[in-house]
């Protein structure tokens, strides 16, 4: 059992997690802070309104509806076959998951170099769970930790019950099933959060069971779990999408946002698309929210850039981020580029409305 | 003081707060940004102030609190990270992230609590003059959180909470 002192020392190795100051506020950028006049009211949005409206405003509701994407899956009962060499974009992925009903999609990730995860958390936010699919063929299967041999949906591997060597959410997966859906190749579906103790035989048997479950809602063949909302008009040469993340806690409060890679190394795009619900405020217009700075002037600033667009149901925004926070790495006008050349999706609340990602960011 | 020389004196120490409070280099950085940002607007009136660094202080509480959740970055990890080569290390790496991870899964403001007191060192008082709170209340937070993360309560461990594992002047 844990003691204060242990829970002073955890604290304290959280530590290791402060910011770099210069990140937060570059002393040579702070110098501005006090020019600055932050833009709020109806001054600022006009000021960038009048040059980003046009653009935004003619593809307010979108284009006529793109039919859905076909989601390849395999069916109910997915065997072993060869493994895919890896994803043709990084949304797409080698496997979906169909997750049992207390949890849901959060995130979807590739890893380098060609790897894949995908986070799904619980709807009562006690626990969460990762299907990791490393790179074919780069594992050595000597490294995991061998358990009870199982077979799920027809492909062999086994469960282990044991703090594991992958994260889930942050921290150490405590129990997992390892698949090896093809010579291998593997997919690991390991959980978190589960309760009870499980030296107690009939724990142990439920949090199995539970484990389980997930690891047999994997489905192998290429899939395209996260759609987006909006297609990009803009694909600039540098632009490369890096990762998904998808919050949706219930239809009406899908958050979406993806990362795009910058126009220099190490920066970085990302766009977030949510409900109006939770932005009301820039409804059906474009923005620079404030305290990001003047328009004019924001590069300068040490705060991040951030604008946005309303689409009538949903906003998307755009926000910078650059190591060393040099904003002229990624001019707002930039920003503003691939605000106006966005289309977005005829309905929110109606995914079958999305994009496929293949469709609407650049691989 | 002006800001710049409060930020130059205290910066470091915030940011290690707010990675603390928040677990999350990330949110700690948005939530520090944020903060900075309204306090220098004030600064007219926090420079003033006996201790700016403990307003500054509540102010990164309660932008931590009210942070939209769901804008909190998620940063992936390697599929598979090493295993730990000598044993009773992984072992106790094990058990400090088991406890990461479940405080990590308290309410927000139940986390605020243990890291008021026990990474900033305040007393119950101190909390709830924080929180904006009674110090009942305080108590109440502490407890559940305590309970759901089975903390073994050690008496002779009191003095040392009041006094936190880091000197107080140096914890904001």
């Amino acid at each position: 059992m844990p003691t204060e002192n242990d829970l002073r020392d955890a604290l304290g190795s959280l530590e290791r997690h402060a910011p770099d100051p210069a990140a937060v506020l570059p002393p040579a950028a702070r110098r501005g802070v006090g020019r600055r006049t932050l833009l709020t009211g109806a001054t600022g949005l006009a000021a960038v309104a009048v040059p980003v409206g046009t653009g935004l405003l003619t593809g307010r509701h979108g284009p006529a509806v793109t039919p859905p994407a076909t989601t390849i899956r395999t069916s109910s009962r997915p065997a072993s076959r060869p493994a895919p060499t890896g994803p043709p974009h990084p949304l797409e992925f080698g496997f979906t998951v169909e997750p049992p009903p207390e949890l849901v999609l959060s995130g979807l990730f590739p890893t380098q170099p060609g790897g894949q995860v995908m986070h799904l958390r619980s709807r009562d936010g006690t626990g969460a769970a990762a299907v990791y699919r490393p790179v074919p063929g780069t594992l050595d299967p000597s490294v995991l930790p061998t358990g009870d041999p199982v077979t799920v949906n027809g492909v062999s591997g086994y469960y282990v019950a044991e703090p594991l060597p992958v994260p889930v959410a942050g921290h150490q997966a405590p129990e997992g099933v390892f698949l090896e859906y093809a010579p291998g190749t593997w997919v690991f579906a390991v959980r978190t959060g589960l309760t009870g103790d499980r030296s107690d035989p009939e724990v142990a048997r439920t949090r199995r069971e539970q484990t389980l479950r997930l690891a047999e809602g994997i489905r192998f063949g290429r899939a395209a779990p996260l759609r987006l909302p909006y297609r990009l008009g803009t694909r600039p040469d540098w632009m490369h999408v890096s990762l998904g993340q998808l919050d949706a806690e219930a239809p009406s409060t899908v958050v979406v946002l993806v990362h795009l890679t910058g126009p220099v190394a190490g920066s970085e795009l990302q766009l977030r698309a949510s409900p109006v619900a939770a932005a009301a405020r820039f409804l059906d217009r474009p923005f620079l929210e404030a305290p990001r700075g003047e328009p004019t002037t924001v590069d300068a600033t040490p705060f991040r850039p951030r604008v946005g667009a309303g689409f009538g149901s949903f906003v998307v925004e755009v926000l910078a981020r650059t190591p060393s926070n040099v904003w002229d790495d990624i001019p707002t006008a930039l920003m503003l580029d691939v605000l106006r050349t966005l289309t977005p999706a005829a309905d929110f609340d109606d995914q079958d409305t999305w994009f496929d990602p293949a469709d609407a960011v650049p691989a | 003081m002006t800001f710049d020389e409060f930020v130059a004196g205290r910066l470091p120490a915030l940011l290690r707060y707010a990675a603390v409070l928040a677990g999350d280099r990330g949110l700690a950085e948005d939530v520090t940004q944020e903060v900075l940002l309204r306090a220098h607007q004030r600064w007219a009136h926090i420079g003033g102030l006996d201790a700016p660094e403990h307003y500054v202080r509540r102010m990164i509480t309660n932008e931590y609190l009210s942070w939209r959740r769901r804008w909190a970055r998620v940063v992936p990890r390697a599929a598979v990270e090493p295993a730990d080569p000598q044993p009773d290390h992984a072992g106790a790496h094990a058990e400090r992230d088991a406890l990461l991870g479940e405080l990590h899964r308290l309410p927000r403001r139940q986390r605020a609590v243990l890291v008021l007191r026990y990474y900033a060192g305040l007393s119950d008082q101190e909390i709830a003059a924080e929180l904006g709170c009674a110090a009942g209340t305080v108590r109440g937070y502490a407890s559940r959180a305590l309970a759901t993360l089975r903390i073994e309560l050690v008496p002779s461990d009191h003095d040392a909470r009041v006094v936190g594992r880091i000197p107080r002047e140096e914890a904001v």
